[in-house]
Protein backbone atom coordinates (compact mmCIF):
# COMPACT_ATOMS: atom_id res chain seq x y z
CA UNK A 1 0.00 0.00 0.00
CA UNK A 2 1.46 3.35 -1.11
CA UNK A 3 1.71 6.08 0.94
CA UNK A 4 -0.69 8.15 -1.08
CA UNK A 5 -3.19 5.01 -1.00
CA UNK A 6 -2.58 4.91 3.14
CA UNK A 7 -3.41 8.51 3.02
CA UNK A 8 -6.82 8.33 1.07
CA UNK A 9 -7.73 5.81 3.16
CA UNK A 10 -7.12 7.95 6.18
CA UNK A 11 -9.09 11.00 4.83
CA UNK A 12 -12.02 8.80 4.18
CA UNK A 13 -11.91 7.03 7.62
CA UNK A 14 -11.88 10.78 8.63
CA UNK A 15 -14.48 11.82 7.25
CA UNK A 16 -16.84 8.38 8.38
CA UNK A 17 -16.01 9.44 11.99
CA UNK A 18 -16.73 13.19 11.73
CA UNK A 19 -20.18 12.15 10.11
CA UNK A 20 -21.01 9.77 12.55
CA UNK A 21 -19.81 12.28 15.31
CA UNK A 22 -21.94 14.84 13.86
CA UNK A 23 -24.71 12.72 13.74
CA UNK A 24 -24.72 10.67 16.83
CA UNK A 25 -26.65 12.80 18.78
CA UNK A 26 -29.71 11.75 20.25
CA UNK A 27 -33.09 13.92 21.50
CA UNK A 28 -33.11 14.59 25.24
CA UNK A 29 -34.59 11.81 27.39
CA UNK A 30 -38.54 12.66 27.87
CA UNK A 31 -38.83 12.75 23.93
CA UNK A 32 -42.07 10.81 23.70
CA UNK A 33 -43.70 12.19 26.82
CA UNK A 34 -43.19 15.88 25.34
CA UNK A 35 -44.41 14.87 22.63
CA UNK A 36 -47.80 13.80 23.60
CA UNK A 37 -48.01 16.33 25.98
CA UNK A 38 -48.05 18.55 22.65
CA UNK A 39 -51.00 16.29 21.38
CA UNK A 40 -53.16 17.30 24.15
CA UNK A 41 -53.48 20.48 22.59
CA UNK A 42 -53.13 19.04 19.16
CA UNK A 43 -56.73 16.72 18.73
CA UNK A 44 -56.54 14.70 15.53
CA UNK A 45 -58.57 16.11 12.66
CA UNK A 46 -61.43 13.76 12.67
CA UNK A 47 -63.52 13.68 9.63
CA UNK A 48 -61.65 15.21 7.24
CA UNK A 49 -62.94 13.97 4.21
CA UNK A 50 -66.29 14.41 5.66
CA UNK A 51 -65.52 18.34 6.55
CA UNK A 52 -64.24 18.79 2.96
CA UNK A 53 -67.14 17.56 1.50
CA UNK A 54 -69.24 19.93 3.51
CA UNK A 55 -67.52 22.60 2.82
CA UNK A 56 -67.56 21.43 -0.67
CA UNK A 57 -70.91 21.59 -0.97
CA UNK A 58 -71.61 24.90 1.04
CA UNK A 59 -69.75 26.55 -1.81
CA UNK A 60 -71.26 25.00 -4.39
CA UNK A 61 -75.03 26.20 -2.78
CA UNK A 62 -73.17 29.68 -2.70
CA UNK A 63 -72.03 29.76 -6.41
CA UNK A 64 -75.66 28.32 -7.33
CA UNK A 65 -77.82 30.99 -4.99
CA UNK A 66 -75.13 33.72 -6.27
CA UNK A 67 -75.64 32.77 -10.09
CA UNK A 68 -79.72 32.67 -9.79
CA UNK A 69 -79.74 36.07 -8.07
CA UNK A 70 -77.61 37.57 -10.37
CA UNK A 71 -79.75 36.52 -13.14
CA UNK A 72 -81.61 39.51 -14.94
CA UNK A 73 -84.57 37.54 -16.28
CA UNK A 74 -85.60 34.36 -14.02
CA UNK A 75 -89.30 34.45 -15.94
CA UNK A 76 -89.57 31.09 -18.50
CA UNK A 77 -89.76 32.58 -21.96
CA UNK A 78 -93.54 33.36 -23.08
CA UNK A 79 -94.26 30.66 -25.65
CA UNK A 80 -97.86 31.27 -26.32
CA UNK A 81 -97.81 35.15 -27.52
CA UNK A 82 -94.91 34.05 -29.69
CA UNK A 83 -96.32 31.29 -31.45
CA UNK A 84 -100.23 33.16 -31.70
CA UNK A 85 -97.91 36.45 -33.83
CA UNK A 86 -95.81 34.02 -35.60
CA UNK A 87 -99.14 32.88 -37.28
CA UNK A 88 -99.10 33.60 -41.09
CA UNK A 89 -101.35 36.33 -42.03
CA UNK A 90 -104.68 36.46 -44.17
CA UNK A 91 -103.37 38.18 -47.10
CA UNK A 92 -107.16 40.26 -48.62
CA UNK A 93 -106.16 40.80 -52.15
CA UNK A 94 -108.55 43.51 -53.76
CA UNK A 95 -110.36 43.78 -56.69
CA UNK A 96 -108.54 44.12 -59.88
CA UNK A 97 -108.33 47.68 -60.92
CA UNK A 98 -109.96 48.85 -63.91
CA UNK A 99 -107.02 51.57 -64.45
CA UNK A 100 -104.07 50.87 -66.32
CA UNK A 101 -102.33 53.69 -64.33
CA UNK A 102 -102.57 51.78 -61.11
CA UNK A 103 -99.80 49.70 -60.02
CA UNK A 104 -99.96 46.91 -58.64
CA UNK A 105 -100.32 46.38 -54.92
CA UNK A 106 -97.51 47.11 -52.84
CA UNK A 107 -96.57 44.11 -50.58
CA UNK A 108 -94.88 45.26 -47.38
CA UNK A 109 -92.95 42.45 -46.84
CA UNK A 110 -90.55 42.14 -43.57
CA UNK A 111 -88.77 39.43 -42.13
CA UNK A 112 -87.16 39.26 -39.06
CA UNK A 113 -83.71 38.52 -39.44
CA UNK A 114 -82.46 35.56 -37.97
CA UNK A 115 -86.13 34.80 -36.48
CA UNK A 116 -86.86 32.36 -39.22
CA UNK A 117 -90.51 33.83 -39.61
CA UNK A 118 -92.55 33.50 -42.68
CA UNK A 119 -92.95 36.76 -44.38
CA UNK A 120 -95.50 39.07 -43.29
CA UNK A 121 -97.85 40.77 -45.74
CA UNK A 122 -100.58 43.98 -44.69
CA UNK A 123 -102.43 45.16 -47.34
CA UNK A 124 -104.80 48.17 -46.60
CA UNK A 125 -107.33 48.35 -49.67
CA UNK A 126 -107.13 51.41 -51.86
CA UNK A 127 -110.42 53.39 -51.44
CA UNK A 128 -110.30 55.67 -54.75
CA UNK A 129 -108.34 56.03 -57.92
CA UNK A 130 -105.31 57.86 -57.70
CA UNK A 131 -104.56 61.66 -59.13
CA UNK A 132 -102.69 61.83 -62.08
CA UNK A 133 -98.99 61.65 -61.18
CA UNK A 134 -99.31 60.27 -58.22
CA UNK A 135 -99.75 56.77 -56.61
CA UNK A 136 -102.07 55.37 -54.61
CA UNK A 137 -101.27 52.62 -53.32
CA UNK A 138 -102.13 50.33 -50.53
CA UNK A 139 -100.57 51.86 -47.02
CA UNK A 140 -97.85 49.54 -46.00
CA UNK A 141 -97.55 48.81 -42.68
CA UNK A 142 -94.05 47.54 -41.62
CA UNK A 143 -94.95 45.17 -38.96
CA UNK A 144 -90.85 44.70 -37.27
CA UNK A 145 -91.61 43.03 -34.62
CA UNK A 146 -90.29 44.66 -31.74
CA UNK A 147 -87.85 42.62 -29.27
CA UNK A 148 -89.79 40.97 -26.27
CA UNK A 149 -88.62 42.57 -23.11
CA UNK A 150 -90.40 40.42 -20.98
CA UNK A 151 -93.82 39.07 -22.39
CA UNK A 152 -95.25 37.60 -19.12
CA UNK A 153 -94.25 41.00 -17.31
CA UNK A 154 -96.05 42.92 -19.88
CA UNK A 155 -99.25 41.40 -20.58
CA UNK A 156 -102.51 42.36 -18.82
CA UNK A 157 -105.21 40.63 -17.45
CA UNK A 158 -107.97 40.05 -20.02
CA UNK A 159 -110.90 41.92 -19.26
CA UNK A 160 -114.24 40.21 -20.25
CA UNK A 161 -116.93 43.06 -21.18
CA UNK A 162 -120.57 42.90 -21.77
CA UNK A 163 -120.92 43.00 -25.85
CA UNK A 164 -122.62 46.15 -26.94
CA UNK A 165 -125.51 46.13 -29.44
CA UNK A 166 -123.64 48.01 -32.60
CA UNK A 167 -125.54 50.69 -34.25
CA UNK A 168 -126.86 50.83 -37.35
CA UNK A 169 -124.29 52.17 -39.47
CA UNK A 170 -122.19 50.94 -42.56
CA UNK A 171 -119.52 49.24 -40.51
CA UNK A 172 -117.69 49.27 -44.09
CA UNK A 173 -117.04 52.62 -44.25
CA UNK A 174 -115.92 53.83 -41.14
CA UNK A 175 -113.34 51.24 -41.22
CA UNK A 176 -111.93 52.22 -44.36
CA UNK A 177 -110.27 55.17 -44.41
CA UNK A 178 -108.61 57.06 -47.45
CA UNK A 179 -104.73 58.15 -46.88
CA UNK A 180 -102.20 59.68 -49.31
CA UNK A 181 -98.82 59.15 -49.59
CA UNK A 182 -95.78 59.77 -52.04
CA UNK A 183 -94.27 57.36 -53.79
CA UNK A 184 -92.78 54.39 -52.64
CA UNK A 185 -89.24 54.41 -52.69
CA UNK A 186 -86.97 51.71 -53.82
CA UNK A 187 -86.37 49.45 -51.12
CA UNK A 188 -82.73 49.29 -49.15
CA UNK B 1 -61.32 -14.26 31.61
CA UNK B 2 -58.79 -15.44 33.93
CA UNK B 3 -57.82 -18.26 31.06
CA UNK B 4 -57.05 -15.50 28.67
CA UNK B 5 -54.63 -13.77 30.94
CA UNK B 6 -52.34 -16.75 31.21
CA UNK B 7 -52.79 -17.37 27.42
CA UNK B 8 -51.57 -13.79 26.91
CA UNK B 9 -48.85 -14.12 30.00
CA UNK B 10 -47.69 -17.60 28.77
CA UNK B 11 -46.61 -15.98 25.01
CA UNK B 12 -43.90 -14.53 23.30
CA UNK B 13 -44.58 -11.28 22.83
CA UNK B 14 -45.86 -10.40 19.64
CA UNK B 15 -44.08 -7.39 17.96
CA UNK B 16 -46.72 -5.15 16.40
CA UNK B 17 -46.26 -3.66 12.94
CA UNK B 18 -46.11 0.10 13.04
CA UNK B 19 -49.27 -0.26 10.24
CA UNK B 20 -50.98 -1.72 12.90
CA UNK B 21 -50.27 0.96 15.52
CA UNK B 22 -51.10 3.36 13.21
CA UNK B 23 -54.49 2.11 12.47
CA UNK B 24 -54.90 1.66 16.39
CA UNK B 25 -53.97 5.12 16.63
CA UNK B 26 -56.12 6.37 13.74
CA UNK B 27 -59.10 4.77 16.36
CA UNK B 28 -57.73 7.11 18.75
CA UNK B 29 -55.09 5.03 21.22
CA UNK B 30 -52.64 7.55 22.17
CA UNK B 31 -50.73 5.15 23.51
CA UNK B 32 -50.38 3.25 19.85
CA UNK B 33 -49.07 6.63 18.84
CA UNK B 34 -46.60 7.10 21.43
CA UNK B 35 -45.34 4.10 20.88
CA UNK B 36 -44.72 4.98 17.23
CA UNK B 37 -42.86 8.05 18.55
CA UNK B 38 -40.54 5.94 20.50
CA UNK B 39 -39.74 4.05 17.73
CA UNK B 40 -39.10 6.62 15.32
CA UNK B 41 -37.80 9.52 17.92
CA UNK B 42 -33.96 8.69 16.86
CA UNK B 43 -34.51 8.61 13.05
CA UNK B 44 -36.77 11.27 12.95
CA UNK B 45 -34.45 13.69 15.54
CA UNK B 46 -31.17 12.60 13.05
CA UNK B 47 -33.00 13.91 9.82
CA UNK B 48 -33.51 17.20 11.26
CA UNK B 49 -30.25 17.30 12.76
CA UNK B 50 -28.51 16.87 9.57
CA UNK B 51 -30.49 19.75 8.27
CA UNK B 52 -30.26 22.11 11.33
CA UNK B 53 -26.85 21.06 13.02
CA UNK B 54 -28.19 21.49 16.02
CA UNK B 55 -29.30 18.83 18.26
CA UNK B 56 -31.32 21.73 20.74
CA UNK B 57 -33.46 22.69 17.28
CA UNK B 58 -33.83 19.38 16.16
CA UNK B 59 -35.28 18.39 19.49
CA UNK B 60 -37.77 21.21 18.91
CA UNK B 61 -38.56 20.23 15.32
CA UNK B 62 -38.30 16.53 15.44
CA UNK B 63 -41.39 16.90 18.39
CA UNK B 64 -43.09 19.79 16.13
CA UNK B 65 -43.03 16.87 13.31
CA UNK B 66 -44.32 14.14 15.55
CA UNK B 67 -47.14 16.73 16.02
CA UNK B 68 -48.08 17.23 12.85
CA UNK B 69 -48.03 13.94 11.80
CA UNK B 70 -50.53 12.94 14.68
CA UNK B 71 -52.66 15.54 13.33
CA UNK B 72 -52.65 14.37 9.81
CA UNK B 73 -53.14 10.56 10.77
CA UNK B 74 -56.12 9.92 9.00
CA UNK B 75 -54.43 11.11 5.72
CA UNK B 76 -52.27 8.40 5.86
CA UNK B 77 -52.83 5.31 3.86
CA UNK B 78 -50.05 2.82 4.42
CA UNK B 79 -48.61 2.80 1.11
CA UNK B 80 -45.64 3.82 2.70
CA UNK B 81 -44.19 2.73 5.46
CA UNK B 82 -45.17 5.45 8.83
CA UNK B 83 -41.10 6.09 9.31
CA UNK B 84 -40.80 6.94 5.87
CA UNK B 85 -43.90 9.25 5.85
CA UNK B 86 -43.33 11.34 8.94
CA UNK B 87 -39.33 11.17 8.07
CA UNK B 88 -40.59 13.70 4.95
CA UNK B 89 -42.89 15.64 7.07
CA UNK B 90 -39.51 16.20 9.39
CA UNK B 91 -37.47 17.21 6.79
CA UNK B 92 -40.31 19.59 5.46
CA UNK B 93 -40.27 20.75 8.58
CA UNK B 94 -35.92 20.95 9.10
CA UNK B 95 -35.80 23.16 5.90
CA UNK B 96 -38.82 25.31 6.61
CA UNK B 97 -36.88 26.08 10.07
CA UNK B 98 -33.37 26.39 8.92
CA UNK B 99 -34.76 28.98 6.28
CA UNK B 100 -36.25 30.71 9.19
CA UNK B 101 -32.70 30.79 11.34
CA UNK B 102 -30.77 31.49 8.07
CA UNK B 103 -32.95 34.56 7.39
CA UNK B 104 -32.51 35.57 10.88
CA UNK B 105 -28.40 35.10 10.80
CA UNK B 106 -28.55 37.00 7.70
CA UNK B 107 -29.92 39.76 8.95
CA UNK B 108 -27.89 39.90 12.54
CA UNK B 109 -24.79 38.49 11.28
CA UNK B 110 -22.41 39.72 8.87
CA UNK B 111 -21.87 36.99 6.11
CA UNK B 112 -17.90 35.55 5.88
CA UNK B 113 -15.86 37.81 3.11
CA UNK B 114 -13.76 34.44 2.61
CA UNK B 115 -16.02 32.34 1.23
CA UNK B 116 -16.87 31.99 -2.47
CA UNK B 117 -19.64 29.32 -1.99
CA UNK B 118 -23.06 28.83 -0.74
CA UNK B 119 -23.07 29.42 2.99
CA UNK B 120 -25.89 29.05 5.36
CA UNK B 121 -26.09 29.22 9.24
CA UNK B 122 -24.46 25.77 9.88
CA UNK B 123 -21.29 27.43 8.45
CA UNK B 124 -21.07 29.84 11.38
CA UNK B 125 -21.31 27.69 14.30
CA UNK B 126 -18.72 27.09 16.56
CA UNK B 127 -17.42 23.45 16.53
CA UNK B 128 -19.19 21.18 19.23
CA UNK B 129 -15.89 19.27 20.73
CA UNK B 130 -13.24 22.39 20.39
CA UNK B 131 -11.08 21.49 23.42
CA UNK B 132 -7.92 20.59 24.48
CA UNK B 133 -7.84 17.35 23.07
CA UNK B 134 -8.68 18.97 19.39
CA UNK B 135 -5.03 20.42 19.40
CA UNK B 136 -3.72 16.83 19.49
CA UNK B 137 -2.21 15.54 15.97
CA UNK B 138 -5.19 12.57 15.91
CA UNK B 139 -8.27 14.81 16.93
CA UNK B 140 -6.68 17.60 14.56
CA UNK B 141 -7.62 16.07 11.22
CA UNK B 142 -11.16 14.93 13.06
CA UNK B 143 -11.86 18.50 13.73
CA UNK B 144 -10.78 20.06 10.43
CA UNK B 145 -13.16 17.67 8.33
CA UNK B 146 -15.84 18.42 10.61
CA UNK B 147 -15.16 22.13 10.14
CA UNK B 148 -15.08 21.81 6.10
CA UNK B 149 -18.21 19.08 6.37
CA UNK B 150 -20.24 22.80 7.28
CA UNK B 151 -18.71 24.19 4.81
CA UNK B 152 -20.19 21.95 2.07
CA UNK B 153 -23.12 23.03 -0.26
CA UNK B 154 -26.13 22.29 1.46
CA UNK B 155 -27.61 19.71 -1.12
CA UNK B 156 -23.95 17.78 -1.26
CA UNK B 157 -23.78 18.19 2.82
CA UNK B 158 -27.00 16.96 3.70
CA UNK B 159 -26.81 13.85 1.48
CA UNK B 160 -23.60 12.69 3.24
CA UNK B 161 -25.02 13.37 6.65
CA UNK B 162 -28.44 11.15 5.66
CA UNK B 163 -26.23 8.17 4.23
CA UNK B 164 -23.29 8.74 6.84
CA UNK B 165 -25.64 8.14 10.40
CA UNK B 166 -26.48 4.88 9.23
CA UNK B 167 -29.97 5.13 10.06
CA UNK B 168 -31.13 5.32 6.73
CA UNK B 169 -31.63 3.33 3.26
CA UNK B 170 -30.81 5.40 0.10
CA UNK B 171 -34.44 4.81 -0.57
CA UNK B 172 -35.42 6.12 2.25
CA UNK B 173 -33.03 9.57 1.56
CA UNK B 174 -34.00 9.70 -1.80
CA UNK B 175 -37.81 10.02 -0.39
CA UNK B 176 -36.24 11.94 2.02
CA UNK B 177 -34.54 14.24 -0.36
CA UNK B 178 -37.42 14.03 -3.10
CA UNK B 179 -34.62 12.67 -5.69
CA UNK B 180 -33.81 8.99 -6.98
CA UNK B 181 -31.68 7.37 -5.63
CA UNK B 182 -29.11 7.64 -7.88
CA UNK B 183 -28.71 11.32 -7.16
CA UNK B 184 -28.46 10.55 -3.81
CA UNK B 185 -25.18 8.24 -4.74
CA UNK B 186 -23.93 10.89 -6.51
CA UNK B 187 -24.18 13.46 -4.15
CA UNK B 188 -22.64 11.87 -1.94
CA UNK B 189 -19.88 10.66 -3.92
CA UNK B 190 -19.32 14.39 -4.78
CA UNK B 191 -19.33 15.62 -0.98
CA UNK B 192 -16.20 13.30 -0.53
CA UNK B 193 -14.79 14.59 -3.79
CA UNK B 194 -15.16 18.28 -2.69
CA UNK B 195 -14.45 17.44 0.81
CA UNK B 196 -10.74 16.03 -0.15
CA UNK B 197 -10.07 19.15 -2.37
CA UNK B 198 -10.58 21.26 1.04
CA UNK B 199 -8.89 19.35 2.92
CA UNK B 200 -5.91 19.68 0.71
CA UNK B 201 -6.48 23.15 0.53
CA UNK B 202 -6.02 23.29 4.09
CA UNK B 203 -3.31 21.48 3.93
CA UNK B 204 -3.94 17.46 4.37
CA UNK B 205 -2.90 16.19 0.45
CA UNK B 206 -4.76 13.21 -0.23
CA UNK B 207 -3.09 12.38 -3.55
Amino acid sequence: MTDTQRTERDIDAAIDRAVREIMSAEPRPGFRRRVLERLTDAPPARWSWARVTVGMAAAAATLVGALWLSTPDRSPAPAAPTLARQQPVDVVLPAPSPSPTTKPRQLAVNKTPGSGDAPRTVLRKPVAQPAPGRVEATSLLLVQPQPQPNAVDTMEAIRVSPLQPLPDADVRRRIIERITIPPLSPPR
Amino acid sequence: MAESTDCVTGTEPVEVSDLDLVRRAQAGDDDAFGELVERNRRAVFRAVLAALGSPAEADDVAQEAFVTAYRKLDSFRGEAAFRTWVLAIAWRKALDRRKSMTRWLRLTVAPPENEGEVTDWIEQMPGDTRSQEDQLAGAQLQETVKRLIRTLPRKLRDALLLAGSGEYTYEQIGHILGVPVGTVKWRVSEARRVLKQKMAAVGHPHD
